[in-house]
């Protein structure tokens, strides 16, 4: 199983896409919407009207598979709403691609925020998305492109992209990309969650969430540190756990640890945040680094 | 960290209870116990203490006439309001059995009464009874626990059992909590047995989850052999919070119960439903009328 925001499999596949003119977009999407329609995904594609026309003739009769909403019809990666919004294109049994387009117009750090928030935390979410630049852009938007895409939509294909670099959520961090650290609380053992619930529960209700949603977001992070620990020594798991808020949007928290646990081997295709998922926007499970990141939304 | 006992009320305590008090290491139970020895002392009742000495120390030597102790207590042995039994000589004095306890401490009870003490106090430390060994003592130690329970009924006896969980096996810990299901103080979560309806209280985590699975295991029980049951009425309104493993504990419980057997909740907040239903609710659990 996929579970980074890379390659074609079971998880996210984000995909950066610069262009010059709609011709020069249509070259590079194309080889990408043909496999998603070859494999049975979803395909939706927002853009204008030009753009529209010409992947029509490139893809003939099978462009009728594909939904072509207005532009206006998709959350912008920088709207407070757009991590929400991206669990609304999942669907249970089959992959969505979606193919949207950069205004010029969008705020290159709520920008940079929406798509690390995609990498961090829907790692494992079925979904390719296809986020389209004009190379004119402002260049602090162009930069986040960039930086923000694990790989790229060219005309031969789905290409790794040497300028990623992956969101760091630890520290060293750029703090104002996920909120400032609110909380950062050790914990031991199962016999600590209390006092990490009550932790997560303060900066949530400082953040802006209220009543069922505070509960939803501190059940969330206490099972991600109760898996955190089952996966060490469950008397010394030795996790720190950072509690981050930006106040009316956003509550994430990533449990790190257990230090020295090699990775879990033989999961497969088993989804081990099932449980978690009801009660969060978004949670990933990163059993290399070992990490569990959770993100709740205001 | 809160109050291993609930504060009680000086005036009001109730005539008879019978609770577990449960504590992962020794010095939590130690803080537990001394809290409610010396609430005892203070409220006049006559104190029964069965422990644990360690070797070559007298009776008068142990923890609890020191400074960890509580307060008074020094003074409570020499007046006779304290009386102290290390638990080598309560085996010996009982045989280890049921019958051979429940006379014990029944004999302790009419003495105290007889010598016109208002109430009677008991307690014992965890008793490190080897139950996974020997399993015929299982069923010995759920006996005089009912005897034990018998005798808070018809007396004015207030007893704590200890069990401290880093001093007994997986067995034990199992059955005592089971056993005790109607009155159990645990860190940050209790439970109680009131009308008819059980009441688990406090929050109920991944750390506490055995243990709670245990007095889950041990209301059901109970429940089948009550004049109103085998239905097991739980009342959740004093649960401040619950994580997956233990409501997947109350929804497996509910799963793997007789045919006739149902769990009806009382007092689910809305939160607590949405978990129910995220982990699988089962139809044998009803939701009564009285949801909030």
């Amino acid at each position: 199983m996929t579970r980074g925001p890379g390659g074609r499999g079971e998880g996210l596949r984000h995909l950066g896409l610069l262009f010059d003119g709609p011709d020069d977009l249509v070259a590079g999407a194309l080889p990408v919407l043909r496999e998603a329609l070859d494999g049975g995904d979803d395909v939706v594609v927002a853009a204008d009207r030009a753009t529209v026309r010409r992947l029509r003739e490139g893809l003939g009769a099978d462009a009728e598979r594909i939904a072509f909403p207005v532009p206006a019809a998709v959350v912008r990666p920088a709207a407070p709403e757009f991590v929400h919004s991206v669990r609304d294109w999942v669907r249970p049994d089959r992959r969505t691609t979606v193919l949207g387009r950069y205004p010029a117009t969008m705020p290159p750090r709520e920008c940079r925020f929406g798509e690390d928030a995609l990498n961090a935390v829907f790692g494992d979410l079925p979904l390719t998305l296809i986020c389209c630049a004009r190379r004119d852009l402002p260049p602090d938007l162009l930069e986040v492109v960039r930086r923000a895409h694990p790989r790229l939509a060219t005309p031969v294909g789905d290409t790794g992209n040497p300028d990623y670099r992956a969101p760091a959520t630890s520290s060293p961090t750029p703090a104002a990309l996920w909120g400032e650290v609110a909380e950062r609380v050790g914990v031991g053992g199962t016999a600590d969650l209390a006092e990490l619930r009550r932790c997560v529960a303060d900066v949530a209700a400082r953040a802006g969430l209220e009543g069922d949603a505070v509960r939803a977001a501190v059940l969330a992070v206490h099972e991600a540190a109760v898996l955190a620990v089952r996966r060490g020594d469950p008397a010394h798991a030795d996790l720190t756990v950072e509690v981050r808020a930006r106040p009316g949007h956003t509550l994430f928290c990533e449990v790190a640890g257990p230090r020295g646990v090699p990775a879990p081997e033989g999961l497969g295709a088993a989804d081990t945040l099932a449980h978690v998922r009801p009660f969060c926007a978004g949670a990933h499970d990163d059993p290399a680094l070992p990490a569990v990141r959770v993100l709740s939304t205001v | 960290m809160t109050s291993l006992l609930p504060a009680r009320p000086a005036f009001g305590a109730p005539q008879s209870r019978h609770t577990l008090l449960v504590a992962d290491a020794v010095d939590q139970g130690r803080r537990g116990a001394s809290t409610w020895v010396e609430q005892e002392l203070s409220l006049g009742s006559k104190v029964f203490y069965k422990g644990w000495v360690p070797a070559g120390q007298r009776a008068d030597q142990h923890w609890i006439t020191g400074p960890a102790g509580p307060r008074g207590a020094r003074d409570a042995l020499v007046t006779g309001q304290l009386e102290f039994l290390d638990l080598p000589t309560v085996v010996e004095r009982s045989g280890a059995t049921a019958g051979g306890v429940l006379e014990l401490y029944a004999d302790e009870v009419e003495r105290a009464l007889g010598d016109l003490w208002p109430t009677v106090a008991m307690t014992q430390e965890s008793p490190e009874l080897p139950m996974a060994d020997h399993p015929d003592l299982v069923a010995e130690y759920a006996r005089w626990e009912a005897g034990f329970e018998d005798l808070t009924r018809r007396l004015p006896v207030r007893m704590l059992c200890q069990l401290c969980v880093a001093a007994e096996n997986e067995t034990a810990v199992w059955e005592t909590v089971a056993v005790h299901h109607g009155d159990v103080v645990d860190g940050f979560w209790s439970a109680a047995r009131d009308d008819g309806h059980w009441a688990p209280s406090g929050d109920l985590d991944a750390h506490v989850a055995r243990r709670f699975g245990a007095a889950v295991h041990g209301a059901m029980r109970a429940a089948r052999d009550r004049a109103d049951g085998p239905d097991l009425h739980l009342d959740l309104s004093g649960v401040d919070f619950m994580d997956v493993a233990c409501a997947d504990i109350l929804m497996l419980a509910a799963r793997s119960a007789p045919l006739d057997q149902h769990l009806v909740l009382h007092g689910a907040s809305r939160f607590l439903r949405r978990l129910f239903d995220a982990v699988g609710r089962p139809a044998s659990v009803y939701q009564s009328e009285d949801a909030p």
